[in-house]
């Protein structure tokens, strides 16, 4: 993988411009996946996959290749995406800021509810995350990356990294609390 | 081993990173206790519904409308930039192999959709020494400073006679495959082409008229400013 997209860069830095129209088709669904679960919005995925990739058009040839291209990918991707959190752009689909719903035993369990409640806990849930604490935990488990990769992504130390993911870990499984028995 | 220990290697434990001499002693702990092994039975789930939660798959069509936009950015950033020489407009270029006698006839049609369709405020100056332009033409370019009025070089819009020559930023031009040349030479050029070959490869059933609606009105304004900074007129 990491030989196939050092072989297209080479193919794109001497001139070919269909190198880097594969690069881009190889890697798009995964840009999007990331900028999707990080921002939580299609459209602010889809802009921040555009931006990401014209910013590594701009600069593939001060790509030093210390790290897999990958790497070097999603820290474009994720420091888009802090940047567009930041701005706080558009409103994901759900509303971010509301307050986990109040725990209530009697009210069932996971197993009882249907499934697009317990998507929808899930996903307020993961809304309340501090973005480097959604990056680390998205990094981990949907792309299964190392630690030590996470915490060079991220701009942070290995120690750092390892202690967002496990932030959000616990913090999920406090705001799902109620989701537990089923879950 | 006692239960707020193990507590805090679970996460470690089911990320698979607690290290080889402490996992041992933790998984013990967890088959005598059932509190701490239905916490780590907890983790494990609340991780397996991470990540079976899906993105929403975009349609079709996205995906086949990403790069092609994406394309556009780059083109459009090239040409705001207008950094012609950097090394990373190299692949650029190689995208869109054209003739050169397609680009200059584009930037022909491109040159004469604007003036004369896109920008119906500025009316070319009739070409043809015998005739007598409109007055408000007339005046135009009486008005301008320096005399440089821009007109439509397409024979069609403006009724030119076949055969008599143009006089195109210095440059005598008696034919309309020589004067797409001529164009083609002038330094903007390049840009417009550029992009209006773009917007051909994405769409090649549109009306060139919609390329140009595609520019911006900061765009216009520029080809606009600079096409008035030649001066055409007849030999
Ligand atoms: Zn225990």
């Amino acid at each position: 993988m990491r030989e196939a997209d050092f072989g297209l860069i080479d193919r794109f830095l001497r001139g070919d411009g269909t190198a880097f129209d594969e690069l881009v088709r190889k890697r798009q669904r995964e840009v999007y996946n990331l900028a999707y679960r990080m921002t939580r919005n299609a459209e602010d995925a889809r802009d921040v996959s555009q931006e990401a990739f014209l910013q590594v058009y701009k600069n593939l040839d001060r790509f030093d290749r210390r790290s897999s291209f990958s790497t070097w990918l999603y820290r474009i991707v994720v420091n888009r995406c802090l940047n567009h959190l930041n701005r706080g752009s558009r409103s994901p689909h759900r509303v971010v800021d509301e307050a986990p719903e109040p725990v209530d035993p009697s009210e069932g369990s996971l197993g009882q509810l249907e499934e697009k409640e317990r998507q929808d806990a899930l996903a307020r849930a993961i809304e309340t995350l501090p973005p480097q604490q959604r990056a680390s935990l998205t990094l981990r488990v949907h792309h299964q990356l190392a630690h030590r990769e996470i915490a060079e992504i991220l701009g942070v130390t290995e120690a750092t990294a390892k202690v967002h993911y496990f932030h959000a870990v616990k913090a999920l499984r406090q705001r799902l609390a109620h989701l537990r028995e089923g879950a | 081993m006692r239960c707020e220990e193990a507590e805090t290697r679970l996460l470690e434990l089911v990320d698979e990173e607690l290290p080889f001499e402490r996992r041992g002693e933790t998984l013990s702990h967890l088959q005598t206790c059932t509190s701490c092994a239905t916490e780590f039975s907890a983790y494990q789930n609340l991780l397996a519904l991470v990540q079976a939660e899906a993105v929403p798959e975009p349609s079709p069509r996205f995906w086949e409308e990403f790069l092609p936009s994406l394309k556009h950015h780059i083109q459009q950033e090239a040409f705001d930039s207008k950094q012609e020489s950097t090394g990373s407009l190299a692949g650029l270029r190689s995208w869109f192999v054209f003739s050169r006698p397609f680009i200059a006839g584009v930037a022909v049609a491109a040159v004469s959709i604007l003036i004369v369709i896109r920008l119906p405020g500025f009316l070319p100056v009739w070409p043809d020494r015998h005739d007598t332009p409109p007055a408000r033409e007339q005046s135009a370019s009486r008005e301008s400073g320096n005399g440089s009025v821009a007109m439509s070089p397409n024979a069609d819009d403006v009724k030119r006679r076949s055969g008599e020559p143009y006089v195109l930023a210095g440059e005598i031009v008696d034919d309309p495959s020589a004067l797409a040349a001529a164009i083609e030479r002038l330094p903007w050029v390049n840009e417009i082409a550029d992009r209006i070959e773009t917007a051909w490869v994405q769409h090649p059933e549109s009306d060139p008229a919609e390329w140009i609606a595609s520019l911006s009105e900061e765009e216009r304004q520029i080809l606009l400013d600079r096409l008035r900074s030649f001066r055409w007129s007849q030999s």
